[in-house]
């Protein structure tokens, strides 16, 4: 059964077929899935925006859609006893179903009134800006054929100025992330398949310099770490929750963001190597997830848990992968402390995420008392929402607070133990964001402190800074890059000169 | 509806901050409901409410319906939510005075500031105190008012700063799919 209707002043004609021939459908799809990628790569030439799948994922997608529409389809025929009709669009992105109902706009009452009377529809409701939606008196294959009559009606009768269309319910594809783009590790090392060889933070060569030290320790800022992790529970030397006063730092529910934090700087996988397995790892938990993709943070607790970071857990880092609203005083004058008393007077390295809105950074990574730290990827790219991994819902924030970039594109660390956490194992290999970023630059302040402890928290500084890869063409700071990205072999040999 | 919609500032890194409210929601302080029990509350709620502590919920307007709102208000209940580039702000009331770090070379500021209290004792409590810090409480219990006691400390006492307790809901800074 076709339907054709106006939409966008284009005339559209879509071909509605019966669940019944799905299963042979979802195969013809498949057989035709070649044709249809060389279809869909021409057509991706032309907009480049959507990137044109595979032929193995045409099946694939083919199969998703078709899982979805059958619960669809459940749902859909329990209440309406139709024999649901579907269409899957020709890049298997979409799946419309064709309903009973049509919806009408710039329509009179009195044309309501006709298809009422003439071809039976009643009004199911009015919406906004004059929509109705109407639903046919049949089921089936008939309802079509009456929504196809009212819609010719309409546009006899009424002409231009109204729009009559089906009203479809649709499920659409949703490509995963370009998981695809980066290889397991490429942070460490980066061979340039995908990307650019040497894009990374130098790690393997760093490590024939230093692993870190049991000595130096790094404390994670967050929602928690889980300190029975297999991959993290040797490393970590004290603890504390801020949120609920428990007894131990360990997150909540999903709560796994602070987990992958740690991982980043200290995992003792072999698989998953954090950056600076030999450090020591101090766990302070600061907020809680909202159940709603935020957090709920306590200023007073914050700034208290990062009192007892350097004061009472002696943390010669602290790596904060968190950040937004306003400033306030009192972190900013623990953040101070900090780093002016930590360490015994050299001071703490405080570290900070630049923020994920691709604007400009958020407080408290726009203080010039903390290390702020950006989001690059395989490419030695900014992470923007138009850079070339493909993950176009974020950006790494940038301005005059930047100071350098690290990877924070699909990094590989550790995840809650258990089925908890982002994947249902110990690892995840996602982990996106300045959160990503922020504590690669902890554990290589960690790394700089192991080979020369006694260095200040400004020269620290000023070594991780001038030893980055330079990602500005002219070699200076800029504020999309900031030195540039981290390259921890560079910063270990300039520290030992 | 105007208490709510009121703009409050305070004092941080030396520059005037402004906290702006966020005119979809209200702040309901469960501490102060009295009889009524927070499961009835919610039930006339009548939809999603976010708890972002034992006693503290943030709820859109639009769900507290007239006779509620009344009921809130009369209760001293309702509480303003702020608003800053995404991030949800309920002020707690409790103020935080500390010497400004560095800390200054005179401690005078603090005791100073001590005898300040003392005169002003109907407006402000003592809640807790230890060296280089008192922390304290408007009298009225209300949250904003924090905000504006912060904002009057720091103006009056240039050497020490004056921060009211913010409750955030930020976005995470992971980005999964």
């Amino acid at each position: 059964m076709n339907l054709s209707y106006k939409s966008a002043a284009k005339q559209q004609s879509i071909q509605f077929t019966s669940i019944s021939n799905i299963t042979a459908t979802a195969a013809a799809s498949a057989a035709r899935a070649p044709a249809m990628a060389r279809k869909a790569s021409a057509s991706a030439a032309r907009e480049p925006a959507r990137p044109p799948l595979k032929a193995t994922e045409i099946h694939t997608a083919v199969n998703a859609v078709k899982s979805d529409f059958l619960k669809l389809h459940d749902a859909w025929n329990s209440i309406h006893e139709t024999d649901t009709r579907y269409h899957l669009t020709e890049n298997s992105h979409t799946l419309l179903i064709a309903t009973d109902s049509m919806t009408v706009q710039g329509v009179t009452k009195k044309h309501i009134k006709e298809l009422r009377d003439k071809l039976g529809f009643e009004t199911v409701r009015e919406g906004r800006n004059g929509k109705v939606l109407l639903r046919a008196p049949e089921t089936n294959l008939e309802a079509l054929k009456l929504i196809q009559k009212a819609i010719n009606r309409i546009k006899r009768n009424v002409g231009a100025a109204a729009t009559a269309h089906p009203h479809f319910v649709r499920s659409f594809y949703r490509p995963k992330p370009s998981n695809a783009g980066g290889t397991l590790l490429w942070n460490h090392n980066n061979t340039g398949q995908p990307g650019i060889s040497g894009a990374d933070v130098a790690a393997q060569a760093a490590w024939l310099i230093s692993k870190g030290s049991k000595d130096i320790r790094v404390a994670v800022l967050d929602e928690g770490v889980d300190s029975l992790h297999p991959a993290l529970k040797t490393r970590i030397v004290d603890e504390k929750d801020f949120v609920d006063g428990n007894a131990h730092a360990r997150p909540d529910h999903d709560d796994a963001h602070g987990t992958a934090c740690a991982g980043i700087i200290c995992s003792q996988d072999p698989k998953y190597p954090g950056l600076a397995p030999e450090c020591s790892l101090v766990g302070a938990r600061i907020a809680k997830g909202d159940g709603n993709h935020g957090w709920i943070i306590d200023d007073f607790n914050t700034a208290d848990a990062i009192d007892w970071c350097w004061e009472e857990a002696n943390a010669d880092v602290l790596s904060n992968s968190w950040g937004g609203g306003p400033a306030v005083d009192v972190i900013i004058n623990a953040i101070a402390r900090a780093r002016t008393k930590g360490r015994g007077g050299k001071g703490s390295v405080v570290v900070f995420a630049a923020g994920n809105t691709n604007t400009e950074v958020h407080f408290p990574g726009n203080l010039d008392t903390v290390l702020t730290v950006g989001a690059s990827n395989w490419f030695d790219e900014r992470k923007s929402k138009v850079s070339k991994d493909g993950e176009n819902w974020w950006g790494s924030c940038f301005g005059d607070p930047l100071d350098l970039l690290a990877p924070g594109v699909c990094i590989a660390t550790t995840d809650i133990s258990g089925s908890r956490g982002y994947e249902t194992g110990n690892f995840t290999e996602t982990f996106n964001g300045t959160s990503a970023a922020t504590p690669h630059v902890a554990a290589a302040a960690a790394m700089v402190l192991a080979v020369k402890p006694e260095l200040k928290v400004d020269k620290v500084e000023e070594i991780l800074k001038a030893s980055c890869d330079r990602l500005n063409a002219n070699g200076e700071w800029h504020q999309e890059y900031g030195s540039g990205r981290l390259n921890i072999f560079s910063a270990l040999r300039l520290a030992m000169r | 509806m105007e208490s709510f919609d009121r703009i409050y500032h305070y004092q941080a890194g030396g520059k005037q901050m402004t906290l702006r409210p966020d005119e979809g929601y209200f702040g309901i302080d469960a501490s102060q409901l009295g009889d009524m029990r927070l499961s009835d509350l919610e039930k006339r709620l009548g939809g999603p409410c976010q708890r972002v502590s034992d006693k503290l919920l943030i709820v859109a307007r639009e769900q507290v319906d007239d006779e509620l709102l009344k009921e809130l208000q009369g209760l001293n209940a309702l509480l303003p939510v702020f608003e800053d580039s995404g991030t949800q702000i309920v002020v707690m009331p409790e103020v935080r005075v500390e010497e400004k770090a560095p800390p200054s070379s005179s401690p005078a500021g603090l005791e100073h500031f001590g005898k300040w209290l003392d005169d002003h004792g109907d407006e402000v409590q003592v809640v807790a105190q230890k060296p280089g810090r008192f922390t304290l409480a408007p009298v009225s219990g209300y949250g904003p008012d924090a905000a504006a006691l912060a904002d009057r400390i720091a103006t009056e006492f240039h050497s020490l700063s004056a921060s009211p307790r913010l409750l955030r809901v930020v976005p995470k800074l992971a980005s999964s799919s």
